[in-house]
């Protein structure tokens, strides 16, 4: 009694205007009993402001709800008014014991205030219970608690009642680390009479679960909670309602469930699977004896217990004699059995694209079987096809011309080993191949015209030209030389008609001393000319009325030094 | 005499630094057939990428570089060095042999109509010849041509008139293809697709729409550039954008 004084003074604050009062409908409870937190505010003029704590050894399942009151009373002809306003939470105790709910902090008129923890004691269910026996409850139970990873483990939550159950409404946890599927939910409670904890219940199966746990280790499965509502008994023989008596909502909770999940051994043999159950494969075939081109159906069919979602087949690889479609899948479930599986069936379209025999091989399906815990391995039969040549086939609807499909199958050829020609890379068009042919083409065509051109030419100054070489020959000519007299006078003659005839142009055979002189007078712009006409009158009496004279090696080097002096001086 | 002894010594450098860059590719050259005799097709298609770093190459070269890519499964490299083994040899057989065995792994086929066979015989004609050996077919009939003027010139032999009659129609078919083939050759440049999936964009950025989806070792023709993205035109005709990182050109 003392210590109920003494929590109520803690749990109430009171200051001058008004009151905050923090308290639990109840501090003794069971495992999956809920209990409501309220915080109530009187004559406050604001409204508080409460943040609730993190709560360790509770979970908050609803709240806050709100409920306020106006209380106005006259005594002595005084008026008083009081204003209430309330705030309630539903919590669950998420483990047994001695639980605490923490010390809260709320604001109200611009002011703090802290109020206490309240302890709860938390009794675990079963038949070992000590004080007041519950009148209804939840309890979830798993048929295995140390499965393997991906082996189904069947959660069942049965609802216990000895009162009378008017509704009932639950929210599944969120089942981290399973894969889950929903196995019977009920709509209605079929209730049964059963022993439990020493006492007689009424018991209604209300949801069943599939769990397959994708992860191995420790994994939890969180309670689930659920609003159960109680018709409270009839009291009196004048209490009717239309709608029968009224009912009261209550918040329980499941006990939390630990499994300890064994990871997959390993194989030896490497051939491994995320498959666990049992299950069997087997497979056909539309049609053994096509035409090349033609579509034949190809079934595999795998049925069996366990998580049916990771049978997979889809990616398996046929010989590269068929064109392969992507696969229709079908999956049937058992929904009246509490083993998760079924048959899931893989329809390809093959069409074989080469004549001849193609040999569809076995597949083979690996799995863990849990029951006896082992890996397995089935097999499909393999199939053999024979496909009879499609004559009409010219492209084939793949894409492949009729010279690619001869290739299929066949390797490229050997590297090339021979010494590479290099050459710089980006090059331009013109290279030096071009270049020559330009030029000849170039040459060629300008060939005739440059001959023609280079013929005038020399035609035009072939008078020139033999004007210059008239002292070479000349020379030339006296160069010779003769040891008798009449024969180098010849010469000294042949020498200058033949000067005059290149630098003229004439042609004559010979000159008259006075012809030469002549010609010379009438272009050479000198008197030294006139020292030959002494030379060609001696040598006239010497060529035709044979003399002695001494002077004829004299006479012909004096030729060469005069015609040297007209040439230059010729005009 | 100094000057000259200077020019000497340049010469004698050049001619060195010139072997010895020779004699370093060869050996790398050499390096890579060696290693693909021996199966180590990673080592051979580094050797050979070596090289063609340098600025050199050869139908050879790109040639045993597809071999190489095809045996490390590379398709996409395979496809892109037998095409440009093919761009200056177009008649190397093994290459045209071994790229239609590289493309039956490509997944993207297209199917065009087949084009009139006229069209297809001027077709194969032009493409028998890369565009300056066109060059040279021309200047080489125009040679001819030269030669046969001039020699009609100084004899007036009837014999050889009929000869420039058959001439002149070659040298303007030659002409024509070799301005065709060069046009060809600048007008765009080809690449292949060088990832496995590539989605091809309406707009150079991200954001854009995906048009649709093209695969390794498909051939592209190459419309325009924009910064780090690509304009590709495929043979159908459609056209769309990818990032240049997915595609490689040939050279």
């Amino acid at each position: 009694m003392i210590r109920i004084v003494i929590i109520f003074l803690l749990t109430t604050l009171i200051w001058a205007d008004g009151t905050i009062k923090v308290d639990v409908d109840r501090r003794r409870i069971n495992e999956g009993d809920s209990v409501l937190l309220t915080i109530t505010a009187s004559n406050m003029s604001e409204d508080p402001v409460i943040n609730l704590p993190k709560m360790v050894d509770f979970k908050v399942v609803s709240g806050p709800s709100q409920s306020s009151s106006t209380n106005v009373q006259f005594i002595n002809g005084k008026m008083t008014k009081k204003n209430t306003i309330a705030y309630t939470w539903t919590l669950i105790p998420i483990k047994t014991g001695q639980l605490s709910v923490p010390a809260l902090k709320i604001k109200t008129d611009k002011r703090f205030f802290t109020s206490s923890p309240i302890t709860i004691i938390v009794s675990k269910r079963g038949p070992s219970q000590t004080g007041i026996k519950p009148q209804f409850f939840i309890e979830a139970d798993v048929d295995n608690r140390k499965p393997y990873r991906g082996q189904q483990v069947t959660l069942s939550y049965i609802l216990y009642t000895q009162v009378d159950v008017s509704s009932f409404d639950d929210e599944l946890p969120k089942f981290r680390g399973f894969w889950t599927e929903e196995l019977f939910a009920a709509k209605n409670l079929q209730l049964m009479e059963v022993q439990k904890n020493d006492s007689k219940y009424y018991a209604a199966t209300i949801k069943k679960m599939a769990l397959f746990p994708t992860q191995s280790g420790k994994l939890i499965i969180d309670p689930l909670t659920a609003v159960i509502g109680i018709r409270d008994k009839q009291q009196r023989w004048n209490d009717f309602s239309l709608f029968g008596p009224p009912s009261k909502k209550y918040t329980i909770a499941t006990n939390r469930i630990e499994l300890n999940v064994q990871p997959i051994p390993n194989r030896t043999t490497g051939k491994v699977s995320a498959i666990v159950g049992n299950w069997n494969i087997r497979s056909s075939i539309s049609t053994t004896n096509l035409i090349q081109d033609e579509a034949v159906t190809f079934q595999i069919k795998i049925n069996g217990t366990g998580n049916i979602q990771t049978v997979d087949l889809s990616n398996i690889s046929f010989p590269n004699e068929l064109e392969v479609f992507e696969p229709k899948i079908q999956t049937k479930g058992n929904p009246l059995r509490d083993k998760i599986g079924g048959e899931k069936t893989f329809e390809w379209v093959l069409i074989p694209r080469y004549p001849g025999v193609i040999i569809i091989p076995e597949f083979q399906l690996n799995y863990f079987d849990t029951d006896k815990q082992l890996w397995l391995t089935k097999s499909t039969m393999p199939h053999r096809l024979k496909a009879s040549p499609n004559e009409k086939a010219a492209i084939s609807p793949i894409g492949l011309s009729k010279e690619e499909v001869t290739l299929v199958g066949k390797d490229i050829r050997f590297i090339d080993e021979s010494a590479p020609k290099w050459r710089k890379k980006n090059r331009g068009l013109i290279t030096r191949t071009s270049l020559t042919l330009l030029f000849l083409s170039a040459m060629i065509f300008a060939f005739p015209r440059v001959h023609h051109y280079s013929r005038q030419r020399m035609d035009k100054t072939a008078g020139g030209r033999q004007a210059k070489q008239a002292l070479k020959f000349a020379t030339k000519i006296l160069k010779t030389g003769s040891e008798s007299q009449e024969k180098t006078y010849t010469e000294i003659f042949k020498a200058v008609t033949t000067y005059i005839n290149m630098k003229t142009g004439a042609s004559r055979v010979e000159y008259s001393t006075d012809e030469i002189m002549k010609i010379l007078g009438m272009h050479v712009q000198s008197d030294k000319f006139y020292e030959i006409e002494d030379i060609l009158y001696r040598g006239e009496t010497i060529r035709f009325s044979p003399v002695s004279s001494k002077g004829i090696h004299a006479d012909n080097l004096k030729v060469i030094t005069l015609l040297k002096q007209i040439d230059e001086n010729w005009v | 005499m100094k000057i000259g002894y200077r020019i000497v010594l340049i010469i004698l450098f050049l001619s060195v630094v010139l072997l010895a860059e020779q004699i370093g590719t060869s050996l790398t050259y050499k390096n890579g057939i060696d290693a693909y005799r021996k199966g180590q097709y990673e080592l051979a298609i580094q050797e050979f990428e070596t090289i063609l770093s340098n600025d050199l190459e050869s139908s050879e070269i790109y040639y045993n570089l597809g071999n190489a890519f095809y045996r490390s499964g590379n398709i996409a490299g395979a496809v892109w060095a037998y095409e440009s083994c093919l761009k200056i040899y177009p008649t190397h057989n093994n290459a045209n042999y071994n790229i239609k065995i590289a493309n039956l792994n490509v997944v993207d086929k297209m199917d065009l109509p087949e084009p009139p066979f006229y069209l297809k015989w001027y077709l194969s004609v032009k493409k028998r010849f890369i565009p300056s050996t066109w060059i040279n077919i021309s200047l080489f009939t125009l040679l001819l041509n030269a030669t046969l003027i001039g020699i009609i010139r100084m004899t007036s032999l009837s014999i050889l008139g009929m000869l420039q009659g058959i001439i002149i129609p070659v040298l303007l078919g030659s002409l024509f293809l070799t301005l065709h083939s060069a046009w060809t050759e600048n007008s765009y440049d080809l690449g292949i697709i060088y990832a496995t999936d590539v989605e091809v964009r309406s707009e150079p950025n991200v954001y854009s729409i995906r048009l649709f989806e093209v695969h390794e070792g498909l051939k592209v023709a190459v419309n325009q550039r924009k910064n780090e993205w690509i304009e590709i035109e495929l043979l159908d005709g459609k056209t769309g954008w990818i990032e240049n990182k997915h595609i490689r050109l040939i050279q």
